[in-house]
């Protein structure tokens, strides 16, 4: 089930900019995902966001593995189906990420040709982590504004 | 910046059409080389002084045009740019000067260009002039939300911030993330967590630059 286009998944906050949700962005080109800050335009290729996230100058922004924009028409929010093939992120999830559903900031552009119908995303929790796992340092620190 | 262009044109059409016949020639090009120079100065002396002077009965109505009640109720202001281009988000501000394609120079010197899901780096502060009620944790909301109040704050708060006023600086990557403190409320904190706890005043402004392009800006609370 493909995500309606002002709809994502989202894993926790950007600590980049403190405030934008990570959405799940699947490049158009190789199909990877990818965390996309919703406001600030921040990448992470892990679910590692301690990291030094990718921060392009080009306002394609290219995606980091293959250069393909992930803003362009052919990417797209990921699906949980996609999601689910995505042997990083199930391990993630594995070990605590927790992943939401939500309104994104800014309308997405035409789905991807290889999308599949539209599916129905909740904001509730998808997947709760079971008690004593470990969750990542994506949730939200502060009261400020995004 | 065509706009002010499109203004100065309308002065001069006006005073022509007003001082013909009734004043020697040497005399209106005086008037009009004196309107030239204030039409083009106001927005820089508004920058500078923070103050909003007098222009011409169309362009103080440019603001107002642009707001509208937002959808959160409580008769909020907000300004809608989600069916504008960049282009006329700028004009509309009147304080942008176009400096290459798509790329828009505040008087303070901050670049607005393409990029961001909105497409433009204006539309997408922008889209923080209304608030987006079902957008996961908290979006803050300028207020007044119209295009010239937006992108001079921006400015004032740039400018707080490289003078070492009232503001936190974190770098990383290239980019600088400032938080500044404005001294007086500049918005809310509206999405869903704002909202739920009944979109709490803000009063500093987050602003997110790569060198002196504009990345995000918007009202945060600390």
């Amino acid at each position: 089930m493909a995500t309606p286009p002002n709809r994502m998944y989202y894993a926790g906050f950007c600590r980049s900019c403190g405030t934008g949700p990570l959405g799940l962005r699947r490049c158009g080109g190789c199909e990877a995902i990818v965390l996309l800050c919703d406001e600030c335009d921040a990448v992470w290729t892990s679910a590692d966001t301690s990291a030094p996230p990718v921060l392009s100058e080009d306002p394609s922004l290219p995606c980091p593995h293959c250069t393909a924009s992930l803003i362009g028409p052919s990417s797209a929010w990921a699906t949980r189906e996609q999601i689910d093939r995505t042997p990083w992120l199930v391990q993630a999830e594995q070990q605590g990420m927790k992943l939401n559903a939500g309104e994104a900031f800014a309308p997405d552009g035409p789905a991807a040709p290889d999308a599949e119908p539209p599916g129905e995303p909740t904001d509730e929790p998808v997947d709760r982590p079971a008690a004593g796992d470990t969750v990542l340092p994506t949730d939200l620190p502060t009261d400020a504004g995004g | 910046m065509a706009r002010q262009a499109q203004q100065i044109a309308r002065a001069i059409q006006t005073l022509l059409r007003l001082t013909r016949g009734r004043l020697p020639v040497a005399w209106i090009v005086v008037l009009a080389a004196a309107l030239i120079g204030y039409l083009a100065a106001k927005p820089y002396l508004e920058a500078s002084l923070g103050v909003t002077l007098p222009g011409l009965p169309s362009e103080s109505t440019g603001a107002d045009r642009e707001t509208r009640s937002g959808p959160t109720g409580g008769g909020r202001q907000a300004t809608d740019t989600s069916a504008r281009s960049a282009e006329e988000v700028a004009d509309a501000a009147g304080v942008l000067q176009r400096v290459g394609s798509s790329v828009y120079q505040s008087p303070a010197g901050l670049r607005y260009t393409r990029g961001s899901q909105h497409g433009h780096r204006l539309l997408h502060v922008m889209a923080h002039a209304r608030d987006v009620p079902n957008r996961p944790g908290n979006h803050g909301v300028f207020e007044p939300g119209d295009a010239k109040t937006v992108v001079l704050l921006v400015d004032a708060a740039y400018e707080q911030a490289i003078a070492g006023r009232s503001v936190v600086a974190e770098r990383e990557g290239g980019r600088v993330r400032y938080d500044v403190d404005m001294g007086r409320r500049i918005g809310f904190i509206g999405g869903q967590s704002g909202n739920r706890r009944g979109g709490p005043a803000a009063t500093h402004l987050r602003l997110v630059l790569q060198g002196k392009n504009v990345i995000t800006a918007f009202p945060v609370r600390p």
